[in-house]
């Protein structure tokens, strides 16, 4: 399961630096130099990838030709939306270092976080209580 | 009267105490021990809830009498009997309601969070470009950090994080991510997430849900200021928060997740105020009685007599067995 995880995410690196559809035997020969497969492994992770939604396939002749369904930075920013758009109830997959939050309480913060950094004693002084509390 | 005393209890601590406990200014600063009282005092109230079921079908001593049976090996009671009356049915129909709630939300919220970190792990295999042991940086420009626990771990982090953040500054988000990890707050906040949702109405799962939340990000804040100044993660939490779009009307300045950021960002640079071990102490007193409480409900009326338990026990079996043969 592992294995044929990181094996799809090179095949996808493949179909993603590929200038257009590619065949099975494309993929196989461009790996050939650093990772040698046999051609029905490539066709089976393939199918997989077509039937997950990563490929999209046009039948030429007796085979296929298999292109990214959407770009690398398409998918990028689809994950990116699910990710950010976890609410409450879905949330607990995933820790997030912080929300986003609206222009006003950002102006507002940047503002308190400059005057605070103007006033370096006072910092100094509350990273000693943090040294003394921690 | 020992069963009104148990729903005082799950009413006092289950509805009231919550509030208070949610606007105690000290859980900020102590944010570890305010998780645990607020873990503690779920299992207390769901343990005591059960408990007064328990006392429905039979008398609070003798519950104490089977647990201090069970506790000291002397095998199950002769005094538990089959339920008769209505009021034992009763009882047991609420204890099987609680149980069987609190075990099929657990499965429905455990699931959907493995289903979707697999997934997200998948997309960070294919997407993701590896950069250190556990971290993983996504081509996007929006800035943003996160972590995605189980399988190891893994700390996301994006492009447009990397351009924002200056060495120092990346490192504290690092630590703080760690500190989750470590910390294994993903399963912390799984306990009340799954209380919650199997009894939304209880106000005490709910806000423990949502306080546990934003506890175990001051918890991670404290860890990574071993690594960082207050102001330099202070920094990097407000480059990371920054607004999706200037344009953007604001929706309401005072959401309850703005005003947790302002609180977080607030309290890394404005000095702490000096807590007493003596304030300290009778905190983790109240966490701890709340641990007592259920288990002292059962075992004192029972404990008075503690010592001739097995014996007693054991010898009206030794004669009921006689007796049969």
């Amino acid at each position: 399961m592992e294995r044929l995880g990181a094996l799809e995410a090179e095949l996808m690196d493949q179909l993603w630096a590929a200038r257009g559809p590619v065949a099975v035997r494309d993929v196989r020969d461009a790996l050939q130099s650093t990772r040698p497969l046999a051609y029905t492994t490539v066709m089976t992770v393939m199918d997989r990838l077509f039937h997950k939604g990563w490929l999209v396939r046009d039948r030429v002749g007796r085979s296929y030709q298999y292109r990214p369904a959407l770009s690398r930075g398409e998918y990028t920013a689809r994950m990116m939306r699910d990710v950010l758009s976890t609410t409450d109830d879905r949330g607990l997959a995933l820790l997030h270092f912080v929300d986003t939050m609206g222009p006003a309480e950002y102006e507002a913060l940047q503002e308190a976080l400059r005057w605070h950094q103007s006033h370096p004693p006072r910092a100094a002084e509350s990273a000693r209580v943090e040294d003394e509390t921690s | 009267m020992s069963l009104a005393l148990l729903v005082v209890y799950v009413t006092v601590v289950g509805v009231l105490l919550p509030r208070q406990l949610s606007q105690a200014g000290w859980t900020s600063h102590a944010p570890r021990l305010a998780a645990g009282t607020w873990l503690v005092a779920a299992a207390s109230v769901l343990s005591v809830a059960l408990l007064a079921a328990a006392v429905l079908v039979t008398s609070l001593h003798t519950l104490g009498d089977a647990f201090v049976l069970l506790l000291q090996g002397c095998g199950w009671p002769p005094q538990l009997r089959a339920p008769a009356g209505s009021s034992d049915y009763a009882g047991l129909v609420i204890i099987g309601w609680i149980v069987s709630r609190t075990v099929h939300s657990g499965y429905l919220v455990c699931r959907a969070a493995r289903r979707e970190r697999r997934q997200h792990r998948c997309d960070l295999r294919l997407l993701g470009e590896p950069a250190g042991t556990g971290v993983v940086v996504l081509d996007h420009p929006r800035p943003s950090a996160f972590c995605v626990p189980g399988d190891g771990g893994h700390i996301v982090l994006t492009r447009g994080a990397l351009d924002v953040l200056s060495p120092a500054e990346l490192a504290a988000v690092l630590a703080h991510e760690r500190a989750h990890l470590s910390g294994r707050h993903h399963v912390i906040v799984l306990l009340p997430a799954i209380l919650a949702t199997a009894f939304p109405r209880m106000p005490l799962f709910t806000l423990a849900l949502s306080e546990v939340r934003r506890l175990v990000e001051l918890a991670a804040d404290d860890k990574a200021l071993r690594r960082a100044t207050p102001a330099t993660l202070a920094q990097a939490v407000l480059r990371l928060a920054v607004p999706a779009s200037a344009q953007h009307p604001v929706t309401s300045p005072l959401n309850a997740t703005g005003t947790a950021t302002t609180e977080r960002v607030l309290r890394l640079v404005t000095p702490r105020p000096r807590r007493t071990r003596l304030a300290m102490l009778s905190r983790l007193l109240v966490a701890v009685s709340f641990a007592a409480t259920p288990l002292a409900a059962v075992a004192l009326p029972a404990a008075t007599d503690l010592a001739s338990h097995c014996t007693e026990a054991t010898t009206s079996r030794h004669l009921a067995d006689v007796g049969l043969e």
